[in-house]
């Protein structure tokens, strides 16, 4: 038998491969205008239907059978073991004989078997390609659930008559009911096994994939195959019972060196009933996951290289696991165990890929390196995940389950087709409108914070403090019971270092960059966030486009990123997530699927929690907008409440005990995590600089360049047909306005720093120009065509001005944030100022602290004791209060009043000070008066600073006698500096042990093992021990059982809140039957009822 | 229901928000206050009273300190006393001031300690009189307080003149100070005295020619390393076995505007003007001369060029003005400056005076005149560079106890104005007041004898006490430093 080798003869045909962008070397089928009547008469066409209780289906399929312009000369129906009608059926329907099978037989038996049934092919195939007359055999594979269009054989055919190396041909596989839906135009494989149709999710007919061409393989569905190649490759592989058997046919058919191309003009409507779950696959028991897991890991172990083995092997085994991970997040433990069955049966059984491999020998005759073209990219199950998610937010999650999804937006041009003969999918990935935004901003960003990202040291300023090494520190600050901040601090750690620290950890521990990522994303992620969320609002790309990038550029996001608030940075895109997820929780009214969903609920809530840890008053108007909207939206009662309550529910939950310290004074809930500082905040601030969504202070632009925003905001009022969704806009503005202007007005002392400080109004002005710019693309939505329906008049010159007004808003604040720059106060600097010989002195076993001085530009002289390890991201947030450093604020006074005398300064080396630093700008004044001060000695600093050194310094530790004498008693080290695990000796009657760190219940002191009794505060502040006579082990630690149970509960409680949050695993029932149930042409995307996306 | 027209709803939305701006725009806060430093009473003073370098039988030795009557204690102590030890002297309660009489003996520096009301504008002095040998002559030594700066414009380290640099600690920590030497060829840095520690409770002593022998003319500035010393000069001059006179080089400071007052007159007497350009920019001084007539523009000496570094001596003679005066200087940098008098009649001992450039007065200024023997004439110089007459009181309190007595002075604007003191024996407190307000008035007092072997001067700027002192406003600030 001689096989033409089409390989040796033509092109490559892989250069046209499935992902592909080449035009392929097929010529498509000549435009036909009117009905093909040609006959292949040289082609037999066997068709082989294979049918399992598909009675709800058959009738059509037979029915379309019948309808074919151009039928197959014999059909032979293969029946395996149905229960219902479908043997009567085929009885009735189909001339010849019905094979009957066991219930128990796969796809590629029952074919087999219908091969076999038929009569061998009386001529042998063509001698030579060229031989016109010589007749071919073929076989056309159809399933009980996939009705042929009229012209879908003729057309395949066609196609196969044009090329003699063509061995498999497959039509164009569309939905059931819904004709636009494409279900697969071919198939390949991922390199983890995944069945790539390289479609969009629920993307639509459009002719854009309409192209003759070649690919790895083709549905088994309407799959035409040569007989005599067919036979060649001995069928389909009985190793796989149900699934995959048509990739793996198609696959050994390229390997062999014939091609597989799809034909786009024959269509095959299919009801994809058995992956859907509709019917039993009972060829393969009860679990179609563990079956279709299994086939897909044999068919790559079987057709990959040989040489790709071992590592292929490995990465099965570890993707295993994970999906199966994943699985067990989606809520569906018994799939993961599925999963794991299926991945286990093939890798642990190596001989049955032998086998399988076995089976292959002999048939290949192409390079597998020939076939990457019809392979995905390589990314593309990343691609896939990212997919998933970005669906999963903006609810589109639904659509690939038959496009019916009713509260899906607009068909957004984010799933609008890609020019399949468009230059690359890179340039594919460019053309999505919202990673232009993000890329566009990503350069605006990088041009903004030039200075910032490269060089030494690390991003501070502002209310921003260094971040540590790692992510370690991080966790470790997280955890510890006593904080080295000040005098020191038991307070619960600052509940954003848990989100930081969560990052920092996904980036492979490295906390500068989770920081660093954070302020330079923060504008490109808002504008992306902005944009996606908006599609569900508008469809006009161009309003959209510029609201986007409007909302990132907001006053509140850059002036937030200069000014350090990793706070109001993170919550500019994470708070409208969280808004939509909550959004997404109530259901919409008046759509049918209302119900709103409960992971949407702790999602958002989690969410909110984040924002919360970073912005504390984000809880307040969260819960203020919900008990607002909620009414006002007429969703369902008891189920939104209990959802809100979740919403609400779990930042307390997963915030405590952090957030007690703020209902014990919620004058907090209007600071933000950071160093608080007067001197982030305009204390002057205007209130109409609030309406105009600017909250002052660093890096934010002139005030009237937000003017533009507020008049086109106001326009979308005037918008009758929006006005729902205008009107919630506006609600959240004022409500934004209200907060802000109340905020403003109010002045917090934060308890670290004693005086108070003006409020940032961040987070009011962010709600503010959300809702103006939300107000203003209503406004701007297809305004030319409502104007062109007026006659000319005042309204098109008036509306041209405000549309440019608004339009101008972007490019003002791009401008300003560009020529401003991100940098001042934020810049790039060590982490601490503490020159490195004062670290080096201070890391020694009396671990001294340095006292830090500093005057401010009102002429006060602002103070820290800062330890050698120095200050860190979240050490703020914990600092003591102001008032428990007993006489430490005269100390220090005096001392720079220049009339500190011997005895002051050893208080002050009490405090466990060693040196003592004037940081730049120095005051001449302050130095002086230092200078003279006896007990401390001037020694070098770094230019512009000035230090001293204690000529008696202070330690951490110290066993004071009854004369008051001091004896240091050394720290254990590490990262707890007054930890103490020593040998003391036997003293004097009287004795104390003293710590230079606030007195407070966590301490515990023993010595010898027996527990130390402590004593009332020394000098007011200062943790002391009443020590016995006796010497023995002394150990010194804080206490951090507490903080451990608290540490533990709240692990529990974020599990369990991610768990419910994350979006439960699609249940098949729970996809919509509507390609059966719903009348034809009821599916589908429409007009969304976009003001009930607005409305909660 | 009908829905509202859009523009009602337009005008609704945008009276809500203007409602909202005006509402908050009545209710806007004050901006904070802007936190200065806090001034408050000087509640504790130590001044070190220098040591009289030669103590003889022919000496007598006074230290005379006023202070205001009130609460707290005044004491004098021999240095690195205990606080416990008895005092050398206690003002009693009530009295203006305290008086002791050194005895004759080995040279050790005194200390006083003022605490409450006492500490507030404390003044005191040592004053020597010294009828015959090699130290004849009158001196005073400003008693002062320890800090990290001083300055001390005259003294030399020629052939038969000794000057001798005091360095007290009176702390109980340590102190490293450098000395520095500038001379009319410029800044010199020796090796003695660079990190000369100074223990706490200890003196020491530097003599000036082991420094830069060979030094007509010296500024001398001691900077502490660490800790803080009092310093004292004293410069002593003999010419082959004749005593050349003695005396205290007053400290002062560097100013842009500086005012020395107490110059004596001409007669009989060489004065010359010092200056000093400490920094590193040459500048120009503008000199004037405040005397009894008015203020005077010197020919040929309206403004000096001074090269940085480098000493300037002008000579002040009688032709420019032959009076007691005032020198006013001023520069566009800070410079240090003070006046030198040799007085000397033919065929008598001479004797050296010093004066120095002083702050104005504050409010009130004392000077404790403690009578020592012998015929001194006590005068007051009172210089108003302020544009208007001022009237100043004087007010005498007697150490006996007697009732105080009072003097108004009225001072011409622009001019010196000397205002002869009677003091009895043993002497009294007398303070200077100006009003309060009135910043423009120095003074300088004399204190001269026609003694038989030729005329004996010394003199000294008087001196407001400290009163109150600034101290800066602190707060805790977690970010302290990071700000930059």
């Amino acid at each position: 038998m001689t096989i033409p080798d089409a390989r040796a003869d033509e092109p490559p045909a892989a250069v046209g491969g499935f992902f592909g962008d080449e035009d392929d070397s097929l010529e498509a089928l000549p435009e036909d205008a009117g009905p093909d009547t040609r006959l292949f008469d040289r082609h037999r066409v066997t068709a082989v239907l294979v049918a399992h209780d598909g009675a709800r289906w058959l009738p059509r399929t037979l029915a379309a059978l019948r309808a074919l312009t151009l039928a197959p000369a014999h059909v032979v129906a293969v029946d395996t073991g149905s229960t219902d009608a479908t043997p009567a059926l085929l009885q009735a329907g189909v001339q010849g004989a019905v094979l009957r099978l066991s219930r128990e037989t796969g796809f590629g038996a029952a074919v087999a078997a219908g091969v076999a049934s038929l009569a061998p092919l009386e001529m042998a195939p063509p001698a030579s390609p060229t031989a016109d007359a010589a007749p071919v055999g073929w076989l056309w594979l159809l399933h009980d659930d996939s009705a042929p269009e009229p012209e879908a054989l003729r057309r395949l055919l066609a196609v196969a008559d044009s090329s003699p190396s063509i061995a498999i041909l497959g039509p164009k596989v569309v939905g059931w009911s819904d004709r636009r839906r494409l279900v697969q135009v071919g198939l390949s494989m991922g390199r983890g096994g995944r069945r790539e149709t390289g479609l969009e999710r629920g993307e639509l007919d459009q002719g854009q994939r309409d192209r003759v061409h070649d690919v790895l393989a083709v549905g088994s569905s309407g799959l035409l195959v040569r007989r005599d190649v067919f036979a060649e490759l001995r069928g389909f592989d009985p190793a796989l019972v149900l699934f995959r058997e048509d990739l793996d046919l198609g696959w050994r058919a390229n390997l062999a060196g014939h091609r597989v191309v799809v034909v786009p003009d024959a269509v095959v409507q299919h009801a994809e009933a058995m992956s859907h779950g509709r019917r039993r696959a009972d060829a393969v028991g009860h679990s179609t996951r563990s079956a279709d897991r299994r086939s897909a890991l044999h068919v790559l172990l079987a057709n990959e290289p040989a040489r790709a083995l071992p590592w292929l092997w490995v990465r099965l085994v570890l993707a295993s696991l994970a999906r199966a991970l994943g699985l067990v997040l989606a809520k569906a433990p018994a799939d993961a165990g599925r999963e794991l069955l299926g991945a286990a049966s093939v890798l642990l059984r190596p001989w049955r890929v032998v086998a399988a491999r076995r089976f292959r020998r002999g048939q290949r005759r192409v390079s597998p390196s020939a076939l990457r073209p019809l392979r995905p990219p390589r990314l593309s199950g990343l691609r896939h995940g990212i997919d998933a998610a970005v669906d999963l937010l903006s609810g589109r999650t639904d659509l690939s389950a038959g496009g019916s999804m009713l509260e899906s937006g607009p068909t957004s041009d984010d799933v609008e087709p890609m020019d399949a003969r468009g230059p690359g999918r890179v340039r594919a990935l460019l053309g999505r409108p919202g990673v232009l935004v993000f890329l566009g901003l990503l350069l605006v960003a990088l041009a903004a914070m030039r200075g910032l990202l490269y060089g030494p040291g690390v991003v501070r300023g502002g209310a921003l403090l260094g971040a540590p090494g790692g992510a370690i520190d991080l966790w470790r600050s997280v955890g510890q019971p006593w904080h080295d901040v000040g005098v020191g601090s038991g307070a619960p750690a600052a509940a954003s270092l848990v989100p930081l620290a969560a990052l920092a950890t996904l980036l492979l521990g490295k906390a500068v960059l989770a920081v660093d990522l954070l302020l330079l994303l923060a504008v490109p992620l808002s504008g992306l966030v902005a944009y996606l969320l908006l599609g569900r609002l508008v469809g006009g790309r161009w309003t959209r486009l510029a609201a986007a990038v409007g909302y990132a550029l907001l006053p509140a996001v850059t002036g937030a990123v200069a000014s350090g608030r990793l706070g109001t940075a993170t919550a500019g895109w994470l708070l409208p997530l969280a808004g939509l997820l909550a959004v997404r929780s109530m259901g919409s009214p008046g759509v049918t699927r209302a119900s709103g969903s409960w992971w949407a609920a702790w999602a958002a809530g989690l969410l909110l929690a984040v924002v919360a840890a970073f912005v504390p008053l984000a809880w307040p108007v969260a819960a203020l907008l919900g008990l607002l909207g909620l009414p006002w939206a007429g969703v369902s009662w008891p189920g939104a409440l209990a959802r809100l309550f979740a919403i609400l529910a779990g930042p307390m939950l997963l915030l405590a005990p952090w957030i007690g310290r703020l209902w014990r004074d919620p004058a907090l809930f209007l600071l933000e995590a950071g160093v608080p500082s007067s001197s982030l905040t305009d204390p002057t601030l205007a209130p109409w600089s609030v309406a105009l969504a600017n909250p002052g202070g660093p890096g934010v632009p002139p005030v009237w360049a937000t003017a533009g925003l507020l008049l086109a905001g106001s326009v979308g009022l005037l918008r009758a047909d929006r006005r729902r969704a205008a009107t919630a806009a506006w609600a959240v503005v004022v409500v934004g306005v209200a907060l802000g202007l109340v905020g403003s007005s109010l002045r917090v002392t934060p308890p670290s720093l004693g005086v108070p400080v003006p409020v940032w109004p961040g987070l009011a002005t962010l709600l503010v120009g959300g809702g103006l710019l939300v107000a203003a693309t209503l406004a701007g939505q297809g305004a030319r065509e409502r104007l062109s329906g007026h006659r000319f008049g005042w309204r098109q010159p008036v509306s041209a001005l405000v549309g440019l007004l608004g339009l101008a808003v972007p490019v003002l604040l791009g401008a300003a944030w560009l020529v401003r720059g991100a940098p001042d106060p934020l810049h790039r600097g060590p982490a601490d100022v503490l020159p490195p010989f004062v670290v080096a002195s201070s890391e020694v076993p009396t671990r001294p602290r340095t006292l830090v001085v500093a005057s401010d530009a009102e002429g006060m002289a602002g103070y820290a004791l800062v330890p050698a390890s120095g200050r860190r991201i979240g050490d703020a947030d914990v600092a003591p209060a102001a008032g428990s450093s007993g006489p430490l604020p005269e100390l220090v006074a005096d001392l720079l009043a220049g009339r500190a005398d011997a005895e002051r300064v050893g208080q002050l080396a009490g405090f466990g000070v060693a040196f003592v630093q004037l940081s730049a700008p120095v005051d001449p004044g302050l130095e002086r008066a230092v200078d003279g001060v006896p007990g401390l000695s001037r020694v070098g600093a770094p230019t512009g600073s000035a230090v001293w050194r204690l000529d008696a310094p202070g330690v951490r530790v110290a066993v004071r006698d009854g004369d008051g004498t001091k004896v240091a008693v050394p720290t254990r080290g590490g990262t707890e500096p007054t930890a103490v695990d020593t040998v003391i000796e036997p003293g004097a009657a009287g004795r104390t042990l003293v710590l230079a760190e606030a007195a407070d219940p966590v301490w515990r002191a023993s010595l010898g093992g027996r527990p130390l009794t402590p004593l009332p505060p020394l000098d007011g502040w200062a943790q002391a021990f009443a020590l016995p006579e006796s010497g023995g082990r002394l150990v010194v630690e804080a206490d951090g059982s507490v903080r451990r149970t608290w540490l533990v509960a709240q692990s529990v409680a974020l599990a369990v809140v991610v768990l419910l949050a994350v979006p439960g695993r699609r249940r098949d029932d729970d996809v919509l039957d509507d390609d059966v149930d719903l009348p034809d042409g009821a599916a589908g995307p429409h007009e969304p009822d976009a003001d009930a996306m607005v409305a909660p | 229901m009908r829905a509202p027209a859009p523009a009602a709803v337009w005008v609704a939305g945008l009276a809500l928000l203007g409602g909202l701006v005006a509402i908050a725009d009545t209710a806007r806060p004050q901006p904070l206050a802007a936190g200065g430093g806090s001034v408050i009473d000087v509640d504790r003073v130590t001044l070190v009273c220098p040591a009289v370098t030669s103590i003889a039988d022919v000496s007598v030795s006074t230290i005379a300190a006023a202070a205001e009557v009130g609460d707290g204690t005044l004491r004098l102590e021999p240095l690195g006393a205990e606080p416990s030890a008895a005092p050398l002297a206690q003002a009693a309660a009530g009295a203006a001031g305290l008086r002791y009489a050194v005895p004759p003996g080995p040279a050790a520096p005194r200390v006083l300690r003022a605490t409450g009301q006492r500490a507030r504008g404390l003044t005191a002095t040592t004053t020597t009189r010294t009828a015959d040998g090699s130290g004849r002559g009158i001196s005073s030594g400003a008693c002062t307080t320890s800090g990290n700066e001083h300055w001390f414009v005259g003294a030399g380290a020629v052939a038969g003149q000794r000057a001798y640099l005091h360095l007290v600690n009176p702390d109980a920590a340590a102190a490293v100070v450098d000395v520095t030497v500038f001379t009319a060829s410029g800044p010199k840095r020796p090796t003695p005295g660079q990190g000369v520690l100074v223990a706490p409770g200890s003196e020491i002593v530097l003599p000036l020619d082991a420094l830069v022998p060979g030094e007509a003319a010296t500024v001398v500035q001691v900077r502490s390393r660490s800790g803080r010393v009092a310093a004292s000069l004293v410069d002593t001059v003999v010419s082959g076995l004749e005593p050349g006179g003695v005396d205290w080089v007053p400290p002062t400071q560097p100013g842009d505007d500086l005012v020395v007052p107490g110059v004596p007159p001409a007669a009989d007497a060489t004065r010359t003007l010092q200056i000093l350009v400490p920094g590193e920019e040459p500048t120009t001084v503008r000199l004037r001369l405040l005397t009894a007539d008015g203020t005077i523009a010197p020919v040929g000496l309206d403004t000096i060029d001074v090269t940085p570094g480098q000493l300037v001596s002008v000579p002040l003679t009688a032709e420019l003005a032959s009076g007691a005066l005032a020198v006013r200087l001023t520069a566009e940098r800070p410079v240090v400056a003070g006046v030198r008098l040799v007085r000397s009649r033919s065929g008598t001992l001479p004797d050296l005076a010093y004066a120095a450039a002083a702050p104005a007065l504050t409010v009130a200024g004392a000077v404790p005149v403690a009578v020592t023997g012998g015929p001194v004439a006590t005068t007051l110089l009172l210089t108003n560079t302020t544009e208007s007459d001022v009237a100043v009181r004087l007010t005498t309190r007697p150490w006996s106890g007697a009732a105080p007595s009072q003097t108004t002075v009225s001072v011409r604007a622009g001019t010196t104005q000397p205002v002869p003191v009677g003091v009895a024996a043993p002497g009294a407190a007398v303070v200077v007041e100006v009003a309060p307000g009135v910043i423009g008035v120095h003074a300088g007092w004399l204190w001269s004898e026609t003694g038989a072997r030729g005329p004996l001067v010394s003199g000294q700027p008087v001196l407001s006490g400290a009163r109150q002192v600034v101290v800066p406003a602190v707060r805790p600030d977690p970010a302290a430093g990071l700000a930059g």
